[in-house]
């Protein structure tokens, strides 16, 4: 017998069954590259890039939040997942919503990344299955330079342990 | 850098297990337990050594 599906899965598979236009990016989207759990990195979510348009975003909004997600925008809970005028000004200002659910999972929706656009990420995104729903994954090299053209910190860390990770393995 | 993370990224890519299609269910499943294991580690309460 299979376990249960994840509240990760649930989410991903609603965005999928409703057709939003999405791509994982992200630490969590660079997981999806790892052989198996012990090459995946920690993390706390998962990055969803959404097209940025407000019929897709609020396809996603009502998609996850029938299965169970709640939003938070800068730790306020958001409630106008139907209000058109408010998806334009998230929008337009690129900012992330976080969709939680109460299982722990939490699902961060953005419109914008850094260096890439929406398109350019789909483009040529590899298309993952997941318990039977397909996931477009952006690709690797894009994710790992959008970690190094954002310039943070804790990514030029991250870029850091994962050559550091993937010497290690070539090593093995 | 940018170079050697292409062609590590290129590398990667190329790996059985990273074929479109293929199965990735174990990702999320492990985050969730990861997450599971996060939150029992806030709950656990401290004791004191003896």
């Amino acid at each position: 017998m299979s376990e249960p599906a994840s509240a990760f899965e649930v989410g991903l598979a609603a965005l999928a069954n409703a057709r939003v236009d999405f791509v994982l990016v992200g630490v969590g989207g660079i997981n999806f590259y790892a052989r198996d759990p012990a090459q995946a990195f920690a993390t706390l979510d998962v990055d969803v890039l959404l097209a940025p348009q407000v019929a897709n975003l609020h396809r996603a909004l009502r998609a996850l939040y029938e299965v169970g997600f709640q939003f938070e925008s800068g730790g306020e809970p958001f409630v106008d997942i139907n209000d058109d005028s408010t998806l334009a000004i998230i929008i337009d200002r690129g900012a992330t919503l976080c969709a939680r659910h109460h299982a722990a999972a939490q699902l961060d929706l953005m419109v914008a990344i850094t260096g890439f656009s929406y398109a350019e990420l789909a483009a040529d995104a590899i298309r993952f299955n997941v318990s039977g729903s397909e996931v477009p994954v952006g690709r690797l090299g894009k994710l790992l330079r959008s970690k190094q053209l954002s310039g943070r910190p804790k990514d030029l860390a991250f870029l850091q342990a994962f050559e550091a990770r993937a010497d290690d393995d070539d090593a093995e | 850098m940018e170079d050697h993370l292409t062609r590590l990224a290129e590398r990667i890519e190329r790996q059985p297990w990273n074929r479109p299609g293929s199965d990735k269910r174990w990702v999320l499943s492990a985050l969730a337990e990861h997450q599971k294991w996060l939150r029992a580690t806030k709950r656990a309460k401290r004791v004191r050594a003896r």
